[in-house]
């Protein structure tokens, strides 16, 4: 079964045919067209990577494929043809039958995608039971063995009786995958798998999927958003926008030499992990002042050593939370932030770097102080606030401030954007309404938005606009240091990209002092002066942006680096050989 | 979708910032206008919140509605009545005409009358309407304000303030209220806390029914507010330097008004049917005044030979408490269209 070469496959049927796919959403609003003629084929064995931003009708093409748009409002109109079905006209039998035999898919969210009651052995015989009616409860057993052996999952004849909660996000996506493998579908449709992961689980289990698809000879179809991410797995790229596809074609030509203005667009908007800081600021500054871009990168400045009082000194602060231990309640202690000792200095952004559960988040919630260090120092300014109660806190705040991961739950649902934006001026005190408006307005025209949005309502906007109006809030008291928690993680890379200039100018303006917690190495690098990178709640490596990205010393840094997604198809995948190998070094239990 | 599954369903659609920015600021709703125009495209909801209007119109209206009539709700007309059965007569005009099975319903008395002494039922239930509304709104505006405020400070503060109150929720649901309540109207002096007579009585009515069913909203706001506590805007107004009262009441507080206005509707007619089950029990307000449950008790003793006064106040009782549930769904959906569909 195994298919070594990807390259010329157009003597095989499609196994998957889309033609003139249209599908419409009748609202109270009026119809939204989510898709408007599009076409599209998979042969058998190859790899389509179907990308777009958010509310580009890619995630409503997936479901139409799988013929889940039955039973729905939806109007669908064309031909969707998968493996000789035809989805939108054969009746329900046939489409149950289609499902899993045919094609599978792989949902975003694996904490949400499996039944939290059953055991993934429970969930993945039922699967092979629905579909292959006549076979018996050993054989499936068996079967769900040979499937989580197949995704990586070490020692899967005893973790098949265990309940999704035992298993980490990227062992649950690898379940997920298994669900799917199940009955052998000649198509795996993965809708944004990796969205939820981190770098190097998102590396792993794209990793997982080129390989599944050479080895069992399956069609990949992998939606992203992200063009970086399907650049390594796919032959075939389908750039989709508003509904329509913009560009179409073989992987390295469209990434190569993109025909599209919009493929351009969100090519340049991709982070790139090669590109230095003062590259970027360079092309940041030449793009403001309309200059064509520079091609000598200046000199980065020197931080710190001018011989300044620092802004900010931590010293081995130490968070501890307690687990709750067993039936004598007995609690064992855990170390989210473990001796992390830096300085930052005026002017400057400091960049941190790790995987979730790094402990990168209670550090920057620590200097925050909504968390009150158990062990060390935080100075800010000359003084010491690491055990300041709130009420001495209250004036501190005007100058620290901090813009929130998630732009859906950081704004009030119930305040209008301007109340949100004027909020952290009237708990300061601040008591003159009419001042506070012209601020506000003043402020929400110069992240980008119309002065005139103050009344209406957070659900009104997308996330990039949240999240400018989540930056306007913390800039309102004309902070010095500004805390941004994963400010881009929850955006799409055009949306990213864009937030990220903003942040970048806003520094230089408003002369901040940036601390840049991130998962995204590229991401940092392009914004940070230094960076941190943190592992289990210490410091594995620290140092100048360039140095830790060109010369990284630590193993986990190295190792995060090659799991950094890239444009070049090629290179990727030299990456993944490079991941390869790293991994062959040490033992499967650490696969995450 | 590639939004979290806890944002609004606006925002799970939400556009590309282009499309965004160049729409109109007339299309601006806030969420409390989106549950509006949900709401206006539920029939049956509509329906029960047109009848419950109607209802507290006619309650407020009263004394204008029997004048209209003519009937004040404790006028005698024993002249209507057969000496005999008790019951209400065929024809007024003729002693041993019988009785009429359905209660002496005409042009002038809409519902018919009551046995025994033939007071107007229209009026009995159009003026019991205000003591059973008047009885369960306060009860449930006393249920809400407790409720509330001591979910509130449970959810937010949590550890020892949360095991108190939640531990008191406990005890209230546990308490044997209705026998509380019966062994309370004995000992109801005529007048206390500078309330005398009818009034002292809805006071204590009031007060039963509001004080031990708190628990129930407190109870979904402490839920709520577990979440909400969760929520990254509260940190945010944490680190803008906000006071716990300014996290609670401004930020926390405005969220947990959909659910509130929800349960609230859901609970009024629960209080409805509590007052009216007080009031059979003898524990209402005292006669003449009328009450719905109070009619229903009376009427069992006459069930033969006027069944008309069973199933009146009886009906009454049913379709207030039926309108009241449908608007509380419809209600509910329109904030919580996820509950729906």
């Amino acid at each position: 079964m195994t298919t070594p070469e990807t390259g010329n496959r157009n003597d095989a049927l499609p196994v998957v045919s889309v033609r003139d796919l249209s599908i419409t959403f009748p609202t109270a609003d009026g119809d939204v067209h989510a898709v408007k003629n599009l076409s599209f084929e998979v042969a058998q064995g190859g790899a389509l990577g179907v990308v777009g931003e958010s509310g580009s009708g890619k995630s409503v093409t997936s479901l139409a494929l799988m013929g889940l748009h039955r039973g729905t409002r939806a109007r669908i109109s064309g031909e969707i043809r998968i493996a000789g079905t035809d989805v939108v006209t054969a009746d329900d039998r046939t489409i149950r039958a289609m499902r899993g035999n045919d094609i599978a898919m792989v949902f975003q969210d694996p904490m949400s995608s499996l039944h939290p009651q059953y055991t993934i052995g429970n969930q993945l015989v039922e699967a092979y039971l629905t579909h292959r009616p006549g076979a018996g409860k050993a054989e499936a057993r068996r079967r769900a063995v040979e499937v989580l052996d197949r995704v990586g999952i070490p020692e899967p004849a005893r973790r098949i009786n265990s309940y999704p909660h035992e298993f980490s996000g990227g062992m649950r996506q690898r379940v997920l995958i298994a669900m799917g493998l199940v009955c052998e579908p000649k198509v795996l449709l993965a809708d944004e798998p990796t969205t939820a992961l981190d770098v190097t689980v998102q590396a792993q289990i794209l990793d997982l999927l080129d390989e599944l698809r050479r080895d069992l000879g399956m069609a990949l179809i992998l939606v992203s958003h992200d063009l970086a991410v399907v650049a390594g797995s796919v032959d075939e790229v389908l750039v989709m926008r508003k509904g329509e596809a913009v560009e179409r074609g073989d992987v390295r030509r469209v990434l190569g030499s993109p025909q599209h203005p919009y493929t351009r667009q969100l090519l340049a908007a991709v982070p790139r992990v090669e590109v230095t800081r003062a590259q970027r600021r360079a092309q940041l500054r030449a793009e403001r002042e309309g200059r064509p871009v520079p091609v000598a990168a200046e000199p980065p400045r020197p931080a710190g050593q001018t011989g300044e009082e620092p802004l900010l000194v931590v010293r081995d602060v130490r968070q501890r939370f307690r687990i709750r231990g067993g039936l004598f309640g007995s609690s064992t202690d855990f170390y989210a932030v473990d001796g992390v000792s830096f300085d930052l200095y005026r002017g400057e952004t400091l960049g941190v770097v790790g995987e979730s559960g790094s402990g990168k988040s209670t550090l920057s919630r620590m200097v925050m102080r909504l968390l009150e260090p158990t062990e060390g120092s935080i100075v800010f300014q000359g003084r010491d606030i690491t055990h300041l109660p709130e009420r001495k806190m209250r004036p501190l705040r005007r100058d620290i401030q901090m813009v929130f991961q998630n732009p859906y739950s950081s704004l009030n649902p119930r305040m209008t954007v301007g109340e949100s934006i004027g909020a952290p001026l009237r708990i300061q005190g601040e008591r003159n309404s009419k001042l506070i408006r012209s601020r506000v307005q003043e402020l929400l025209e110069r992240v980008g938005l119309e002065p005139s949005h103050y009344n209406r309502f957070p659900h009104a906007f997308s996330g990039g606009q949240r999240q400018r109006i989540a930056i306007a809030r913390a800039l309102i008291l004309r902070p010095k240091l500004v805390i941004c928690d994963e400010p881009v993680s929850a955006l799409d890379v055009s949306t990213q990209d864009q937030v990220l200039r903003l942040l970048a100018e806003l520094q230089e303006d408003f002369d901040l002092t940036l601390i840049f917690v991130a998962h995204d190495l590229a991401v940092v690098r392009q914004i940070s002066d230094r960076v941190l990178v943190m592992c289990k709640g210490k410091i594995v490596e620290t140092g100048d942006s360039d140095e830790v990205y060109e010369n990284p010393q630590h193993p986990y840094t190295r190792q995060l680096l090659a799991a950094a997604p890239v444009l070049d198809p090629d290179e990727a995948r030299a990456h993944r050989a490079e991941r390869a190998r790293l991994r062959g070094g040490q033992p499967q239990a650490e696969a995450v | 979708m590639t939004a979290p599954l806890d944002a609004p369903e606006s925002a799970q659609h939400a556009e590309p910032e282009a499309i965004a920015r160049g729409r109109r600021d007339t299309e601006s709703r806030s969420l409390t206008q989106i549950a509006w125009r949900r709401l206006r495209q539920d029939r049956v909801a509509l329906g029960g919140g047109a009848f419950v209007a109607l209802l507290i119109l006619v309650a407020v209206f009263a004394p204008l509605l029997t004048a209209w009539f003519g009937h004040p709700p404790n006028q005698f007309h024993q002249d209507l009545i057969d000496p005999a059965t008790q019951g209400v007569l065929k024809d007024p005009d003729d002693p041993w005409s019988g009785i009429d099975p359905t209660g002496g319903m005409s042009a002038e008395h809409l519902l018919g009358l009551e046995p025994v002494n033939g007071r107007d039922l229209f009026s009995r239930i159009v003026y019991g309407a205000r003591i059973s509304l008047l009885v369960a709104f306060l009860s449930t505006l006393l249920c809400v304000v407790i409720g509330t405020v001591l979910g509130i400070v449970a959810g937010y503060l949590g550890g020892w303030v949360d095991t108190v109150i939640s531990r008191a929720m406990d005890i209230f649901l546990a308490f044997p209220l209705l026998l509380f309540a019966i062994a309370l109207a004995g000992v109801i002096p005529d007048d206390a806390f500078g309330l005398s007579d009818n009034a002292l009585r809805i006071a204590v009515l009031v007060f039963i029914i509001g004080f031990f069913s708190w628990p129930y909203i407190g109870r979904i706001v402490r839920g709520q507010t577990l979440s909400l506590r969760e929520r990254e805007f509260v940190e945010a107004a944490r680190s803008m330097g906000a006071g716990t009262g300014y996290i609670l009441f401004r930020e926390i507080l405005p969220n947990l008004v959909a659910p509130i206005l929800v349960y609230a509707t859901l609970l009024i007619p629960t209080n409805i049917l509590f007052e009216a089950a007080l009031s059979f029990l003898g524990v209402g307000v005292n006669p003449p005044t009328p009450t719905w449950g109070g009619m229903l008790s009376e009427s069992l003793a006459y069930y033969t030979v006027a069944p008309h006064f069973v199933i009146i106040p009886g009906l009454a009782i049913f379709v207030t408490v039926l309108a009241f549930n449908l608007f509380g769904d419809g209600l509910r959906d329109a904030f919580d269209p996820r509950s729906s569909d």
